[in-house]
């Protein structure tokens, strides 16, 4: 199964560096990646979310090849977060993926500020109320503006069958 | 919620990512023979993509700019105007170059580049500004080589492996570009910003630096990693800090990140004075 994602993982990141990465929207790009590892963590668990989450970022990492694990760290928490909200939500809801996604990717996002506000060298530069208002926050809109598209394409049916087997 | 051995693996975890988020959190030398396959197996197919993804690209930002191309016609007509008078007097400066040229018996000038490239990706996030080129090592591309296009300089090689390079542009927090102010000659240190994630940051060494709106911002070939005199952009705005004590300019840059495609790769700059300071050794 991890075989799958690892397929699924190459292809998106292939697709974020090649298309999405240009494709701006309010001034950002939005991170494919992350939605696969939300949607996984929600319909697959905790510790699905966090184990694609962790291969995700170390692939996206390799990229920059600067703070490596940085991402990793970020995915896989917010992979570990999206399986918790599992457990709170009933996932019948379109709009339970549109919150999980929002909301992981404010996680994803904080968590990368404050790796990069310790160990970056110009570290300052990423002051807070810019970093959120110009990066977090519309990163987190286009994110939720994607999700559907990654919804319909991969998790409803598992969504169903999930539902299915609960009943 | 959490049980306490979930709290223990979040503990180890966090400390092993410390440990190596820190130590990757400066530019490494080497890079790592993993992560130099991986990047070049990922390269064709991202090609492909960044092919594709180029006209659906220009179709995504012309449909904002329509009401513009009216004025902008009118603009580049009288600016073809202008310039077919400099291309004549360009030509003449040609002949009258080449003519004192000959005169002092100099060699034609060397190629300073060591190749062209083409833009094949992005980075992934939002919070670093690199390309990726179709240019690696077999192609005698090194880290720390300049990277240029025609209108000004893009950045520089933080990253290579055997067929692709990583580029970190000017648009970086992290890029620290040397540079000038063109008529004042008040240096500073250029790079990017997250608070206009277009527009850079320049900073300078002085307090009361000359500069003004429309001045024009050339690299100041100080730290040796850049060359002297490439356009990195025109100056939109100045600022000090709120202690006042250090005075910034906001430079609008000459090169559309935005749009880039073709780029070169220069030689490295430090290696030819490495070069120059030897012989003069041996002297």
């Amino acid at each position: 199964m991890l075989w799958g994602n690892l397929l699924w993982i190459v292809f998106l990141l292939i697709l974020q560096i090649g298309l999405f990465s240009s494709l701006k929207l309010f001034g950002v790009k939005p991170d494919l990646l992350l939605i696969f590892v939300v949607l996984e963590g929600l319909y697959r668990g905790t510790v699905r979310g966090a184990q694609v989450g962790l291969l995700a970022g170390f692939m996206q990492g390799i990229i920059s090849g600067r703070f490596l694990g940085m991402f990793a760290l970020a995915k896989a928490i917010s992979g570990y977060f999206a399986g918790l909200l599992t457990m709170k939500f009933f996932r019948e809801s379109i709009y339970i993926p549109l919150l999980a996604v929002w909301t992981a990717t404010i996680v994803h996002e904080l968590v990368v500020w404050a790796i990069l506000r310790i160990f970056h060298p110009s570290g300052e530069a990423y002051g807070f109320v810019a970093s959120l208002f110009n990066i977090i926050l519309p990163t987190a809109v286009y994110n939720t503006l994607l999700t559907p598209v990654l919804y319909y394409i991969r998790y409803k049916k598992v969504n169903e069958n999930l539902l299915v087997k609960e009943d | 919620m959490f049980g306490r051995r979930v709290i223990y693996v979040i503990i180890g975890l966090t400390i092993a990512f410390s440990l190596i988020i820190g130590s990757t959190a400066q530019e490494r030398t080497e890079t790592t023979q993993v992560e130099s396959w991986l990047m070049d197996i990922f390269m064709p197919f991202q090609t492909v993509v960044y092919q594709i993804g180029d006209q659906g690209r220009d179709l995504f930002y012309s449909v904002g700019e329509i009401g513009n191309v009216y004025n902008e016609n009118k603009r580049l007509q009288e600016e073809v105007e202008t310039l077919e008078q400099l291309r004549v007097d360009v030509e003449l400066l040609r002949q009258e170059n080449a003519r004192l040229r000959e005169l002092l018996q100099l060699d034609t000038e060397e190629s300073e580049f060591v190749s062209a490239a083409k833009v094949i990706g992005r980075n992934p996030d939002n919070w670093f500004s690199e390309v990726i080129i179709n240019r690696g090592r077999v192609h005698g591309i090194e880290k720390d080589m300049v990277v240029v296009n025609s209108k000004g300089l893009v950045g520089r090689v933080s990253k290579v492996s055997d067929y692709s390079s990583t580029v970190v542009l000017v648009t970086d927090p992290d890029s620290g570009v040397g540079a000038k102010i063109a008529r004042s000659g008040h240096s500073g240190v250029v790079s990017g910003q997250v608070e206009q994630t277009d527009l850079l940051l320049m900073k300078f060494f002085s307090r009361d630096a000359d500069v003004v709106v429309g001045d024009t911002v050339l690299t100041s070939g100080y730290g040796s990693m850049y060359p002297e005199g490439k356009l990195i952009g025109t100056v939109v705005g100045r600022k000090t800090d709120s202690v006042g004590l250090v005075t910034y300019a906001v430079v609008k840059p000459s090169v559309d990140f935005d749009r880039l495609d073709e780029v070169l790769v220069l030689k490295l700059a430090y290696r030819e004075e490495e070069v120059e300071d030897e012989v003069e050794l041996e002297e």
